[in-house]
């Protein structure tokens, strides 16, 4: 559960980057412009501080998936933007609009990984079984709580419909990683996840049984 | 009859928009931004709105009716069948259209005036047809997709920001066409859409509201026997949403 509290916490530092800004494109073009501001300076010289390869997930389980930390999903600059931001606001209705970049770690893609986090449901079949999520590194029950930024969301369809979980109920999520822009109307997300399967974490020895796959 | 007295109010209000801007005279000619989609860009022509800018600016209620008057109003030009079909959504779905933005003018009676001569100008100036506008009030800024709007309304009515969906995606079902339908109603009133849900519940919400009114909703809802079993469905998808979405 360790694990889960960090993920918690840093959520809760992105989540405490909400501004109040009125458009959610434009945090987002803002976020995106410092980003690649940082981007272009490391081009010009200075030392690069994406991690290499090895350094960006941790040992393999049984089955081969390596552990990933959510914050190395994003360039370092990035992360730098959310320990700047303002705090959330909770104060009126206005809700918290999403801040970050869509900016990506290359070197994940296409590793076999599994993370800890919260499914937000998108899509359901006709019988109300879930068939899309975005899989987020905490969950913020709060109309001023923000989505994470783009490039903390994993967007998820799955092969096979499952019983919408609770929000509040924290998962492994295991497949393989894919760099690719999903834009819904509730938030744009920068990863992908194929031959995804949702593991209660309550059950770290989960047999293939419990999955849903 | 409290619903008639607010549609008729609704109804009153935009008319009075359509009809506030017939002879006019020229206005400058709208900037129009090439990006990936052209953004026709409106400022506002009018002084002395400062007091109006902070409450639309501050209050996201006052912002979706600002939203809603524009785009009803624009389609009541364009499209008339449209525009009217926006207001029957509206009282249908229960929306609390005109709440805060009628507390407003209540208490500053100048700013009623204002509000109505901004959105007849925005109106006045915006070729039918035009994808995205952006509405500007001093230093207030609102992209509004006025088709995607009104064609994704109610939903759109808590998010006018909506933005036109990317090329080749699918359409989402429409609303327009179902303002007398009685499943409308009742999806609405299971799932009120009052712009207060957590971010992590607004596409389930959406997405059952759709399928009451398009999926589930019996044709025979007229008899007991289908009243007993769509409530009795509904009753088991509303129980598969997440709690803290219901």
């Amino acid at each position: 559960m360790k694990r889960v509290a960090t993920a918690c916490l840093l959520g809760l530092l992105a989540a405490c980057s909400g501004s109040k800004a009125p458009a959610t494109q434009t945090d987002l073009q803002r976020a995106q412009a410092a980003a690649d501001a940082g981007r272009t300076a490391r081009a010009e010289g200075k030392a690069a501080n994406v991690p290499e390869h090895g350094d960006l997930v941790g040992l393999p389980d049984r089955d081969g998936y390596n552990e990933l930390d959510w914050t190395h999903m994003l360039p370092k600059e990035d992360l730098a933007i959310l320990k700047d931001s303002p705090p959330v606001v909770h104060v009126g209705n206005r809700q918290g609009p999403q801040i970050g970049t869509l900016h990506t770690v290359p070197g994940l893609a296409g590793q076999r990984v599994r993370l800890t986090g919260y499914v937000v449901p998108l899509n359901t079949d006709a019988n109300g079984d879930m068939t899309e999520f975005f899989f987020v590194p905490f969950y913020g029950a709060c109309i001023h709580v923000p989505p994470p930024p783009p490039n903390m969301l994993i967007h998820v369809r799955l092969d096979k419909a499952i019983p919408t979980p609770q929000i509040w109920d924290p998962f492994w999520l295991r497949g393989t990683l894919r760099i690719s822009i999903e834009h819904n109307a509730i938030a744009a997300s920068a990863y992908s996840m194929a031959d995804a399967q949702l593991v209660p974490y309550a059950d770290p020895n989960a047999t293939t049984d419990d999955r849903f796959e | 009859m409290a619903g008639l007295v607010a549609g008729l109010v609704v109804m009153v209000v935009i008319a009075l928009v359509v009809l506030w801007g017939r002879p006019r005279p020229p206005v400058p000619a709208p900037v129009v931004k090439e990006r990936r989609v052209a953004i026709l860009s409106l400022p506002a022509t009018l002084a002395g709105q400062q007091a109006l800018a902070k409450a639309v600016g501050d209050d996201p209620a006052i912002e979706r009716d600002l939203a809603f008057l524009y785009v009803s109003a624009l389609e009541m030009r364009c499209d008339p069948s449209d525009g009217h079909a926006m207001v029957k959504l509206a009282m249908a779905a229960g929306l609390p259209t005109l709440r805060a933005t009628g507390q407003l003018i209540a208490a500053q009676p100048v700013l009623g005036n204002q509000l109505y001569g901004l959105i007849n100008d925005w109106v006045r100036r915006t070729p039918c047809a035009t994808p995205l506008v952006e509405l500007r009030l001093m230093d207030y800024r609102l992209h509004v997709a006025p088709a995607t709007y009104a064609h994704a309304f109610p939903e759109s009515y808590v998010d006018p920001a909506m933005a036109p969906l990317p090329a080749g995606s699918p359409e989402p079902p429409d609303m327009l066409g179902e303002a007398g339908s009685p499943c409308l109603r009742l999806a609405y009133r299971l799932l009120p859409l009052d712009g207060a849900e957590p971010w992590q519940c607004v596409a389930a919400r959406r997405q059952l509201r759709q399928q009451i009114v398009h999926a589930l909703c019996p044709p025979d809802i007229g008899t007991a026997e289908a009243q007993a079993k769509f409530a009795a469905t509904l009753h088991d998808r509303e129980g598969r949403l997440p709690d803290m979405c219901r």
